[in-house]
């Protein structure tokens, strides 16, 4: 050491400082994984046994009773409910991550882990909800399966979501299992996505597994995939991106099950993977896209890569059957999705071009439209999530790269990447990890951050494997000692609990609140029972103008039939805020064939939480207050207007016979 | 009976089990096995069966069971719509069907394979404690769910009182209900008032937390003339404040 620091000392300035760029670059190398000797991802597998899983099961099971006491609507003497919900988040998912990354498990106590996590991350927004789905676009497809189950025919015009009937695989399932078990559709629904839940993690597990050769490492690429902000609640939500992404990957894994060897195996994985393609194309435009997509990207790197040239086949018979199913069942829909996507595309790269050119994020993360700031200490959660998903992938490309065989080799010093690899499926997966930054960014701005969260999954198809391979290579390393394990493992679980909080949207308030167009956080039993008493009392199909909540609320639990601009090109948000009614509004009552107006009166106790009172796309600029109380009353001094409900918060005019007789004025 | 008429038995009696059940069951839970047997797991194992008649047994060919029974129950849905009406007995009928045309094909098809014996699921056996310990998490995650149900309904947020007033079923009678959603029982006092003079009034009408009162009015409505028939609550014990109002207008008077 000492004659080392002599020979240093000894050498010219350039000299020393060639050594010690050369030594950063070794760490450098070192660290990324850059030419490294492949680490040893796993380690001797314990014998098939339980294991942990009935007493992880049992932990699991009283950390969720803790959330449960958290959720209560209720405030508790002692930790604040926020505490327990928290300290039950934890309890729940370190000792899960810590044991599934654990180097010497069984395979099959993994996948039992597995399971638990996701029934328990499933439990978690089944509490949250319990009497009723209240997400936004979980109401959209509610109203369709309800159209489903009453009329007994599909494609029923849905003015919440057009596009949802004709896409209308999920509601085909969930109304399926209501007719034949005779349950009604709530629990129908909930045991259908209980059900994808399960399907889709086996899949995934062993898809990971198929691609990586290794269940160790399958199943730590499990944990980060749960650890994606859409994965919780998003992809639990009675939706159809719900059932949609279990037919993507079950067509992957029916594809990459196909042995290398065989033919027929090649004939039979074509036959297995083409239903799933054929009806992800009628359950979601967007994946069914992306589907054909990942398997062109796929098709094209099995052309790159060299030799065997028999192995192309599959992808490029899979492509086909995928990308003319997409382009098919929307052609014999009549083509609803250009104008249902392109918009929001085109918003969205205005957004992004503007982001570029000011470097000011046009939507400010943690921060929600009314104002309301996410706690610090949940703040710092999502962003360790982030942090250490952003190490993993740093720490896990190359490596991963590696694992798929792909040489790296320096040729006159310049690196470069052999366009030899053996894995075309890692090769798609590490590539993947490409748009992980890019979804970022998207969530960044105001009209794009929805496509940003919608496309943050299929990326982390990618980024999960990338940074397993990380963990259970660079992070555990040739260890097989307890702390290391246990420190991989806690990190999972801050990359789990992170996505959670991420996937509740906004702060994490407890005792949840009733709060003004907040989507979940305003759906409560008095607006419910408004609705209820529409179907009861005025009959259902009658025509409304409300709120954005109160639409869901009448659309489903009252089966009305709402005025909305997305069906009808009809704004009916200056009949209810409008301090009088001038021609605007008389023009709207007059010509949009309105029965009823439902108004709110907690509308004027704060701005919306959302940023909006009635559809995305109106003027925020136009709502610096909330509206005045005169405002949503002025139809009490209109003649011909009756009031038949009034609860409080809550009125209901009719003005049928007022519309009427304006119609019929000269 | 050979080996593999031994394999395509038992499949299509089940499937026919299901069915039977799924119509006509009259216990909730055996139904509820007989529909989700017949939703998300029977159609795809035989439709398996015929794709890829040597997947068998292992986690793999469970998850392609479950994920090709709902993708062909999409399927099924698809077509029933272009046949009919989807009723709870077509649905039976056309999922068991498939189940058993599928099973017949996979028959059929791999008549001359050899006989392989099912491969054991490989599920370790599980000792006495841990049994204990799942069925009791299990259990515990089940009373969580229904104990957060209840307690979400025992606390509702807000508490209030519906009131509403439409024109009744024979002329110039109106229906006028109350419901109370309080916290507590209540006692109420209502007046019904038409085009501005009290009509008639109701004292200390007390319903219980959920209970509803409902009573209908004749009221000396024309149908040719305009009036305004109101309902005006009152919380017992405070009849200063009208608590809830709600009002029918009716005629030709003049917006």
């Amino acid at each position: 050491m000492a004659a080392s620091q002599a020979l240093r000392d000894d050498l010219p300035a350039s000299g020393r400082i060639r050594t010690e760029l050369r030594h950063l670059l070794r760490l450098g190398r070192t660290f990324l994984g850059v030419g490294a000797s492949p680490e040893i991802t796993e380690l001797a597998s314990a014998q098939p046994g339980w294991g942990w899983l009935p007493a992880l099961s049992l932990a699991s099971a009283l950390a969720l009773a803790l959330i449960a006491l958290g959720l209560s609507p209720r405030r508790h003497a002692g930790p604040s409910n926020e505490a327990l919900f928290c300290a039950g988040a934890f309890l729940l998912f370190l000792p899960l991550c810590m044991r599934i990354a654990w180097p010497r498990v069984s395979r099959f106590e993994r996948i039992g882990l597995l399971l638990v996590a996701v029934g328990a991350l499933y439990a978690i927004k089944l509490l949250s909800s319990p009497l009723g789905f209240t997400g936004f676009d979980e109401f959209l497809h509610w109203r369709t399966a309800e159209d489903i189950l009453v009329r007994q025919r599909l494609f029923t015009a849905n003015a919440l979501l057009p596009i949802s009937p004709l896409y209308p695989a999920l509601e085909i399932a969930a109304t399926a299992i209501a007719n034949v078990t005779g349950l009604p559709l709530f629990p129908s629904a909930l045991l259908l996505l209980a059900t994808s839940r399960l399907i889709f993690i086996c899949t995934l597990f062993l898809f990971f597994e198929a691609v990586t050769g290794s269940s160790r490492v399958s199943a730590i690429a499990c944990v980060v995939y749960m650890g994606n902000s859409s994965f919780p609640i998003f992809h639990s939500a009675f939706s159809y991106e719900s059932l949609a992404v279990v037919f993507l990957i079950l067509a992957f894994l029916a594809a990459v099950s196909a042995k290398a060897d065989s033919v027929d195996s090649d004939r039979r994985a074509v036959i297995l993977a083409m239903p799933f393609l054929l009806v992800l194309a009628a359950t979601h435009h967007l994946t069914a896209f992306i589907a054909a997509s990942l398997l062109a990207l796929l098709t094209i790197i099995a052309f790159l890569r060299r030799g065997a040239p028999q192995r192309r086949m599959l992808p490029m018979i899979l492509i086909v059957v995928a990308a003319t199913s997409a382009w098919a069942w929307p052609a014999l829909m009549g083509n609803p999705v250009g104008e249902y996507l392109l918009p929001s595309l085109q918003h969205g790269l205005e957004d992004i071009v503007q982001l570029l050119k000011t470097w000011t994020p046009v939507r400010k993360p943690f921060v929600s439209t009314d104002g309301s700031t996410t706690p610090l200490w949940q703040r710092a959660t999502m962003l360790a999530a982030l942090a250490l998903v952003c190490l993993g992938l740093a720490m896990g490309f190359f490596r991963a790269l590696d694992r798929a065989d792909a040489k790296i080799v320096r040729t006159r010093g310049r690196m470069r990447i052999s366009a030899r690899w053996s894995n075309d499926w890692l090769m798609l997966l590490v590539l993947l990890t490409l748009i992980f930054p890019l979804t970022i960014l998207l969530r960044l701005t105001e009209s794009a951050w929805e496509l940003g969260n919608r496309l943050g999954p299929y990326a982390y198809f990618g980024v999960a494997p990338v940074v397993a391979f990380a963990v259970a290579g660079a992070w555990q390393g040739r260890s097989a000692g307890p702390w290391r394990a246990m420190t991989a493992g806690a990190a999972l679980g801050v990359v789990l609990v992170g996505g959670l909080f991420t996937a509740w949207g906004g702060p994490i308030e407890l005792p949840r609140r009733y709060r003004v167009v907040a989507d979940a956080q305003s759906v409560e039993p008095m607006g419910v029972d408004a609705a209820r008493w529409t179907k009861v009392w005025l009959g259902p199909e009658h025509r409304f103008v409300s709120d954005r909540i109160n639409r869901l609320l009448l659309a489903v639990y009252g089966r009305q039939q709402v005025v909305t601009s997305l069906q009808e090109q009809v704004d009916t948000s200056r009949l209810l805020f409008a301090a009088t009614l001038g021609p605007e509004e008389l023009h709207t009552l007059k010509t949009a064939d309105i029965d009823y107006l439902l108004v709110d009166m907690r509308l004027t106790q704060a701005l919306p939480r959302l940023g909006v009172y009635f559809e995305r796309g109106e003027d925020l600029q136009r709502y610096e207050l909330p509206p005045e109380p005169q405002a949503l009353t002025k139809f009490n001094a209109i003649a011909r207007v009756s009031r038949p409900f009034d609860n409080g918060a809550i009125i209901i005019y009719d003005v049928a016979p007022f519309a009427r007789y304006l119609r019929n004025e000269r | 009976m050979n080996a593999r008429a031994n394999q395509v038995l038992p499949i299509a009696l089940i499937a026919i089990f299901a069915v039977i059940g799924a119509m006509a069951f009259p216990s909730a839970a055996l139904r509820l096995i007989a529909g989700l047997l017949l939703v998300c797991y029977l159609p795809g194992h035989a439709i398996l069966r015929v794709v890829d008649p040597e997947r068998r047994g292992d986690l793999t060919a469970i998850v392609f069971a479950a994920g090709l029974s709902i993708a062909m129950t999409v399927v099924c849905g698809l077509v029933l719509n272009l046949l009919g009406p989807l009723t709870p007995a077509r649905w039976a009928m056309a999922l068991g069907a498939v189940t058993i045309v599928a099973r017949g094909i996979a028959h059929a098809r791999n008549r001359d394979r050899p006989v392989a014996p099912p491969p054991a699921l490989g599920v370790p056996a599980l000792r006495a404690g841990q049994a204990v310990m799942l069925a009791f998490s299990v259990l515990l995650a089940v009373a969580t769910v229904i104990w957060t149900r209840h307690d979400l309904l025992a606390h509702p947020e807000f508490a209030y009182t519906e009131l509403w007033m439409l024109p009744g079923e024979r002329g110039g009678a109106v229906t006028i209900g109350i419901r109370n959603a309080e916290r507590a029982p209540s006692s109420y006092d209502l007046e019904v008032t038409l085009d501005g003079g009290i009509v008639t009034t109701r004292r200390s009408i007390a319903l219980a937390v959920g209970e509803s009162w409902i009573s209908d009015f004749p009221l000396p409505m024309r149908d040719d003339e305009a009036h305004t028939a109101e309902a005006r609550l009152f919380k017992r014990g405070d009849d200063r404040l009208v608590y809830r109002r709600a009002w029918l207008k009716t005629g030709s008077r003049e917006p």
